[in-house]
């Protein structure tokens, strides 16, 4: 949404559209009585501006979907104008906001494109994706309006089966029949989505991966796993924490490696350092895998690492893989400067010594607790001397109660944090010549377009999430 | 609103029957994904290029768990999920995921579920073949 209007918009068609979908979503959790009203008058606004952006995105196959869902919103503009039902009055800000994105979009595509030059494959593919967007925009925002109409209508039911008289400026009848010629045209959109949402958004242009992005995400994760550690530890959160740098680890091998291949880190020193990041990966592993089994009656997570878990995660994504494998390395080479994203990753090595060290600390914590069935069977399985006393009592066994860490555990954990921290010293160590190193490919360090085009995704055959996904 | 007489702890959270019973389905939702994280991390030793997705799956189940009421996440730990997702694979999982949330209308769903669940579709086609 826009907040100031007096504000210049330099969002792009791709960003106004995605605004769109999203606010549509976003008011179908207002669904009160009052609202009714002022949705049904801005449902209008949204055909009108979705036409006419439908109408500037050039379509070779001349889809008709379009014009007969502007065909039916212009009847029942006409029948509204003619009833005055539902009058004069606010409009829903969450249409008001769609409209003026889809209305800003149109204005974009209108300005920008000459109207007789042909597009490129590309180019058609992502025209698709627009309008596919644009429908399912029509089509939430639709079905919005129905569900804002159905408390007016029972509201208004009531009032008549009660003999009460219905406020002035209200209609039954009218409210009926809006919800079913609007309901007409959600079933319209929902049939032009069958088979289209979402499988074909996977064609839509995406922005190259902006050089800087590894490297934020890498620092703001570090800083919010410092943070989340400071706080009473958890072993949900320790566990995400270990899955992590773990991933983080895998990428860094991974990223060197196709340096390497490109000619842009030197072979020989990316050797010496990968049996150190295996070690690492290792050693990471086997703590997350200890913590699996002791989950316990904690399922959340500290919601800021999960969102800078997510930008890692992403980031990386962006840059090595194709669909579930990793792409080559000339793929990856062409989506940005590899030798700065490993350079960016060994530099995170570095500062990957200290949260081992911190999460050293966090294992050691005394408020540290364990769910009681796990902890019981590590402690069991444990060579440390028996006692007369059950390692964790019964009641919390059966229960799987949260319960302190027994000692053979808790030695346990530290030993793998110990292994960690010498591992990650190890792996520093040894990425210091990469951290030093020149770029020696002659090519400039950002991707061309061309080069980018070839990570996106293809139209895959497997059953695809249908109509309504968003459900 | 409420239409039963014996309502749940949930339902009387929620105050709708529908509502309940949206959840219970995003409880659902969740086991499927921490199951799905759980066994793409175990095919991760073997295939290293799937520990993304694990990780991307159990980050989700996080965000998923927070749209749930605080004091009803004991109710996690009761999930059963059908045996035959035993053998599934983390694609197969996440797929599952997000055919369960189909089943019902968005509104009845946990507020914000609509972020999540785009989320779950750019997962699954992260993972397809």
């Amino acid at each position: 949404m826009i907040a100031d209007e007096d504000a210049v918009d330099l969002r792009s068609v791709g960003e106004l559209l995605l605004d769109a979908d999203l606010t549509s979503r976003a008011a179908l959790w207002e669904n009160g009585p009052d609202l009714a009203k002022a949705r049904v008058r801005t449902y209008g606004e949204v055909v009108e501006a979705a036409a006419d952006l439908w109408a500037a995105i050039p379509d070779p196959a001349n889809d008709q979907s379009m014009s007969r869902i502007a065909s039916l919103a212009d009847g029942l503009h006409r029948t509204h104008q003619r009833t005055s039902w539902p009058g004069a009055g606010d409009a829903d800000p969450h249409l008001a906001s769609v409209a003026t994105s889809l209305a800003r979009a149109a204005e974009l595509v209108q300005g920008r494109r000459h109207p007789t030059a042909a597009l490129t494959a590309p180019a058609q593919l992502d025209a698709e994706a627009a309008r596919t967007r644009l429908m399912h925009v029509l089509y939430v925002s639709a079905h919005s309006v129905g569900v804002a109409l159905r408390p007016y209508i029972t509201d208004l039911q009531r009032r008549t089966d009660a003999r009460h008289s219905i406020p002035r400026g209200d209609s039954l009848a009218r409210a009926r029949d809006t919800r079913e010629r609007v309901g007409a045209i959600e079933r319209l959109a929902g049939v032009a989505l069958k088979d289209r949402w979402p499988a074909v958004l996977a064609e839509e242009h995406r922005e190259k991966a902006w050089p800087d992005r590894l490297g934020q995400a890498l620092a703001r994760w570090d800083l919010q796993a410092h943070r989340t550690l400071a706080a009473p530890p958890t072993v949900s959160n320790l566990e995400v924490i270990a899955q992590n740098q773990q991933v983080i680890v895998v990428a860094t091998a991974i990223i060197s490696a196709a340096c390497a291949n490109q000619g842009s880190l030197d072979p020989a020193a990316v050797e010496r350092v990968r049996p150190a990041l295996a070690d690492l990966d290792r050693s990471w592993s086997g703590l997350r895998n200890d913590l699996a089994e002791l989950r316990g009656r904690q399922p959340r997570l500290d919601a800021d690492l999960v969102g800078a878990g997510h930008e890692v995660r992403a980031a990386l994504q962006q840059i090595t893989h194709d669909h579930a494998g990793f792409a080559r390395p000339e793929v990856m080479s062409g989506r940005v400067d590899l030798q700065l994203a490993a350079q960016q990753l060994h530099q995170s090595l570095t500062a990957a010594v200290d949260l081992a060290h911190v999460t050293r600390d966090a294992l050691a914590d005394p408020e540290l607790t364990v769910g009681a069935r796990g902890a019981h069977e590590m402690a069991q399985a444990s060579s440390a001397a028996r006692t007369q006393a059950a390692w964790v009592d019964v009641g919390s066994l059966h229960q799987n109660r949260d319960v302190p860490l027994p000692y053979p555990v808790r030695d346990r954990l530290i030993d793998r944090a110990d292994r960690i921290v010498e591992a990650a010293i190890t792996a520093d160590s040894a990425g210091t010549a990469l951290r030093q190193e020149r770029p020696r490919s002659p090519e400039p360090a950002l991707a061309s377009g061309r080069h980018h085009q070839e990570r996106e995704i293809p139209k895959g055959t497997s059953p695809q999430p249908g109509i309504g996904c968003e459900r | 609103m409420g239409t039963t007489s014996h309502k749940t702890g949930a339902e009387l959270m929620t105050g709708t029957t529908a509502q309940a019973a949206a959840q219970d389905t995003w409880r659902e939702v969740i086991a499927l994904l921490v199951q799905a994280a759980d066994v793409g991390y175990r095919d991760a030793e073997a295939n290293p290029a799937l520990h993304s997705a694990a990780l991307g799956a159990r980050l989700m189940a996080a965000s998923a768990v927070e749209l749930l009421p605080p004091e009803l996440d004991h109710l996690l730990d009761d999930v059963v999920l059908e045996p035959r997702t035993e053998s599934m694979s983390m694609a197969e999982l996440i797929a599952a995921a997000e055919a369960a949330t189909r089943r019902h209308p968005i509104e009845e769903l946990p507020i914000g579920a609509s972020r999540v669940i785009v989320d779950i579709c750019d997962l699954v086609r992260e993972t397809r073949q």
